[in-house]
């Protein structure tokens, strides 16, 4: 067993003591009114037995405002998450023609799980657009830099929701992209750079989540 | 089945097959009759071209400077118009051209429609309004979804009947006359042409002038329609001394012929019924620009400046008669024998005041020569000179848009001096088959159905058509094409059919990202909109197909495309004529905007002509500008006719360790309004951040906005910045471009970055 695998295996332990943590459900509606956009980006989400973390430091976007955005030197929980230089920023607008919005959230030397999951650059991107004619996001730009999970380097630019499994942790979703709406008049994605969720070994329930590098952007128009 | 019924299937099925093998078999005859046409005419610098310049010009022209003085003086000159308002200027003040907004909309007034669609006499276009021609999808082919005829153009004057002048008076004495379309409740509003304003920079390139071409290439010194205007005559003195009636042929003469056009029309710049020797008389009588600041640097009028250029100073030291006396040769004004006109005396000065008007404003406007935009100097060699983007345009330009087959040569039209003068005839294969002649250089594109303005295929005052190929088809012609190889009557199929209803002028390129609103009918508000109307193979183009150039189909380009033939056509701009710079600089210019109030209401003004009175001006000032241009007198750059009001956006420069995330907002509420924005920009390789919620300056496009402002840099003040946006359209990757330049207290760079955006979008709204 490498170093690394011991350090994962202890922390599953302390991990599985919370069996029965209730979670709060993950906001993933797209904002349903006409001509409007939103976005919301944040460097980290923790919620696990060893603590927990709003989202930090968020940037909410006010629809009138344009821009918003939120940064911090470094944020942590220890044992569980620990990153450096955070940016956030979200920017939307609703136009004549099209409303469009893009959020997003960057971090450094991001450490996960003591080592289990770590890359010395974080970058979740979303960006929507909607003319009433089409509505598209994409992701673009989304990326790591030296990633390693479990030691093993899996690539800067992971496909879309690609998972790995964490042995006696749970599982950790890279490049988690969420879509919405319906492609006309409306079009949301939340991309979640790393998104770890944690299972009970046992019984394979969900015990907490952590989220790194998120963005979110939506944008509605109707001719 | 009967015999009978199986002959009549076999007529059904046979029948359709002949008449089609027939078809084919006749357009094959056609097409190898029809001489191919002329490959492209290959871009090139505009240096590379000669300005032409009338060959007997020394016949009447003895000092050439004092001519252009001349010129310039006049077209500048408020006091041309009847009413003591209306210049040249006062419709080709922005590059050349017409930027208002406000009393710009013409009914559909050449097709016979006096209705309005869009707003009213006094309506202030929105851009919203634009296209005029909306379709469900406006980048490729797809239904219309709303339409309207009206055209934005240029206001001129009031509707109003000439009485006569007084000398020392700007004013004409005028009776004012009701106006059944240009009117709010009665109240007269300025009349506005029924097409749009083009640019008077680079017409001397030009064969014919004015959008169907009416503006003759031969200069008959007195009207715009050369030699077959039968009235047309100047004064010379003989070699007795005596005066004598003539008729002048000056060539090339086209801006000569366009220029004397305006100061009589009673939509632009005149009483209904004035002639010139009666506004020469009243100018002769004035000091020359008396009402208008002139700057000392002006590079042509500043030696002439009224009180060393002062501020509060007027006009030039000098007087119309002594700079017609310094420009002209003696024998077109020195006798003190008077002319009769229409039972009027007049002198010699004032009966010739048509052939000074001409040439000088001619010799002025041939100074008016932009081409040292980037594309000259990429075309002179300098390869830096465009960008990638703006090369790619011009390889869509050259290529798959099929541009140059239009707007080619250096002159990027072929309705060229170069390209015409020889070619004034051309066959060519119609969009619908067959073929057809047609004057080169004018074509129907399907702006406008061909019945709404059918442009060259008119006629002049005396009857006459616009058109050389209508003038040539005519028994006698009045017109024979020596270099139409083979001649006229030798291609059966193609010289009984006259290409030329509908038919207008191809513009020139040069500056126009400045000079919108676009084509013959103002009716496209953005280059991109242009490109959108090619791309999907123009609005009328089936209405029109009888008349239609066979260039108009569906290009298919992309959105990315389109943005890079709009950033070429923007990388056209010579800096000197965005900037007014010489010799593009001017003396002040006080024009209308409007009336004072809205579509809806205005307020009226009894004062200076009897009869109907007119709406309360809304006068603006056009700022007097010297050789250094506006930022020598502190004035921000011309801007597009739509330009970037808002944009918002963020995302991601470079990739990496290398990359850069930034959050921008930039908002301007009105022209007067200081600009407002937001920037949060963060290299994490540097570990830099910079911010700024202050934003002191802009430029503007239609799809790119520059600011400037103080910033934060980790949290230290006393930085400075400039940042860029481009918002090339939807999705921004890879298109959208975003640059940001700091700099420290002592003035000196310390953190630059610029690309296309690797994530995220920026999104611009346009006003």
């Amino acid at each position: 067993m490498t170093s690394i695998s011991v350090k994962a295996a202890s922390v599953a332990a302390g991990v599985v003591v919370v069996a029965f943590l209730v979670l709060p459900p993950r906001d993933t509606t797209l904002a349903q009114s006409s001509n409007s956009v939103g976005g919301q980006a944040y460097g980290a989400f923790v919620q696990t037995s060893l603590g927990s973390l709003a989202e930090s430091p968020v940037a909410t976007l006010d629809p009138t405002a344009g821009i918003a955005d939120a940064s911090a030197a470094s944020i942590g929980v220890p044992g569980v998450v620990a990153a450096t230089s955070l940016g956030s920023i979200t920017t939307g607008v609703v136009g004549e023609n099209a409303a469009s919005a893009q959020s997003s959230s960057t971090l450094q030397t991001v450490n996960i799980l003591d080592g289990l999951i770590t890359a010395d650059a974080v970058a979740g991107l979303a960006s929507s657009a909607s003319n009433g004619v089409a509505a598209t996001s994409n992701g673009a730009g989304s990326q790591f830099v030296n990633l390693l999970v479990n030691g093993i380097a899996v690539g800067d630019s992971p496909e879309p929701n690609r998972q790995v499994a964490l042995p006696g942790v749970g599982t950790v979703t890279l490049n988690e992209q969420t879509v919405r709406g319906d492609g006309q008049t409306a079009s949301g994605l939340t991309v979640n750079m790393i998104h770890v969720t944690l299972t009970n070994a046992l019984t394979g329930a969900k015990t907490g989540e952590i989220i790194v590098g998120s963005a979110r952007s939506d944008a509605a128009f109707i001719r | 089945m009967t015999p009978h019924g199986a002959r009549a299937i076999r007529e059904r099925i046979f029948l359709p097959l002949v008449l089609l093998a027939v078809a084919i078999v006749a357009a094959a005859i056609v097409r190898a009759q029809v001489p191919p046409p002329d490959p492209p005419k290959p871009l090139a610098s505009l240096k590379t071209v000669p300005v032409p310049e009338p060959a007997d010009l020394a016949r009447f022209v003895a000092d050439k400077v004092s001519a252009i003085q001349l010129g310039k003086a006049l077209f500048w000159d408020m006091q041309a118009g009847s009413d003591g308002v209306q210049a040249c200027a006062s419709c080709h003040f922005h590059a050349g051209a017409d930027n208002r907004r406000k009393n710009q909309l013409s009914p559909g007034l050449l097709a016979n429609d006096t209705t309005f669609q869009i707003g009213g006499p006094n309506y202030t276009l929105r851009p919203r309004d634009f296209p005029f021609t909306k379709h469900q999808d406006e980048n490729g082919p797809s239904p219309i979804v709303s339409d309207a005829n009206d055209v934005a153009s240029s206001q001129g004057v009031f509707n109003t009947s000439f009485v006569g002048v007084t000398p020392g008076q700007a004013a004409d004495v005028c009776n004012g006359d009701p106006d059944p379309v240009f009117q709010v409740h009665q109240i007269n509003t300025r009349r506005v042409e029924p097409r749009n304003t083009p640019s008077m920079v680079n017409a001397v390139f030009n064969f014919d002038n004015f959008w169907d071409g009416r503006a003759d290439h031969i200069f008959n010194g007195v009207s715009p329609f050369g030699d077959l205007d039968p009235t047309a005559f100047v004064w010379q003195i003989d070699a007795n001394g005596n005066l004598e009636r003539q008729r002048v042929s000056i060539e090339p003469g086209s801006l000569a012929s366009q220029s004397v056009g305006p100061p009589l029309s009673k939509f632009e710049m005149s009483c209904d019924g004035r002639v010139f020797p009666k506004l020469g008389r009243k100018l002769l009588s004035l000091r020359p620009l008396a009402k208008q600041f002139v700057d000392p640097t002006d590079s042509v009028l500043g030696a002439l400046a009224s009180g060393s250029g002062t501020p509060g100073s007027r006009g030039l030291t000098t007087s119309y008669p002594a700079m017609i006396k310094a420009a002209f040769q003696p024998q077109w004004w020195r006798s003190a024998s008077m002319v009769t006109i229409g039972g009027e005396q007049f002198t010699q000065m004032e009966a010739n005041f048509s052939l000074f008007w001409g040439l000088a404003v001619q010799l002025y406007e041939a100074t008016l020569v932009a081409d040292d935009s980037h594309v000259d100097r990429f075309l002179d060699g300098d390869a830096a000179a465009l960008s990638a983007l703006e090369k790619q345009g011009m390889d869509l330009f050259t290529g798959t848009g099929r541009c140059i087959n239009c707007h080619g040569g250096a002159e990027l039209t072929s309705a060229s001096v170069r390209h015409t003068a020889n070619e004034r005839l051309e066959r060519m294969v119609m969009g619908n088959g067959g073929c057809a002649i047609y004057d080169n250089g004018f074509y129907n594109i399907g702006v406008r159905p061909t019945a709404d303005d059918i442009a060259r295929g008119g006629t002049d005052p005396f009857g006459n058509p616009l058109s050389d190929t209508r003038r040539a088809m005519m028994n006698p012609p009045l017109f024979v094409d020596p270099n139409l190889n083979p001649p006229l009557g030798a291609v059966v199929e193609c010289d009984h059919r006259a290409n030329v209803d509908g038919t207008f002028k191809t513009p020139a390129l040069r500056n126009v990202e400045l000079t919108g609103p676009y084509f013959h009918s103002g009716g496209k508000g953005t280059l991109m909109q242009v490109v959108q109307f090619y791309n999907r193979g123009g609005d009328f183009a089936k209405l029109n197909i009888e008349n239609l150039d066979p260039n108009i189909q569906p290009i298919g380009l992309t959105p990315a495309q389109m943005a890079s033939l709009v950033a070429f056509l923007q990388a056209l701009t010579d800096e000197r004529t965005r900037q007014e710079q010489a010799p593009f600089d001017h003396p002040q210019l006080f024009r209308p905007n409007g009336c004072i109030g809205d579509d809806e209401e205005v307020r009226e003004e009894r004062t200076d002509t009897a009869g109907t009175g007119h709406c309360v001006d809304d006068i603006e000032q056009v700022p007097a500008v010297g050789a250094g241009g506006r930022p020598s007198a502190g004035i921000v750059a011309l801007q597009p006719f739509l330009t970037i009001s808002k944009m918002t956006g963020g995302g991601k420069l470079g990739t990496g360790n290398q990359s850069a995330h930034f959050g921008f907002k930039f908002s301007l509420e009105d022209d007067d309004a200081p600009p407002r924005g937001k920037l949060r920009y963060e290299d994490q390789g540097q570990r830099l951040k910079i911010q700024t919620d202050t934003i002191t300056r802009h430029e503007s496009t239609e799809t790119c906005v520059r600011t400037w402002g103080p910033a934060q840099v980790n949290g230290d003040f006393g930085f400075s910045f400039t940042a860029k946006g481009c918002d090339h359209k939807q999705p921004g990757v890879d298109r959208d471009y975003f640059e940001i330049t700091v700099w420290n207290s002592a003035g000196a760079p310390v953190y630059t970055k610029a690309g296309f955006l690797t994530g995220g979008n920026l999104q611009a709204h346009i006003r």
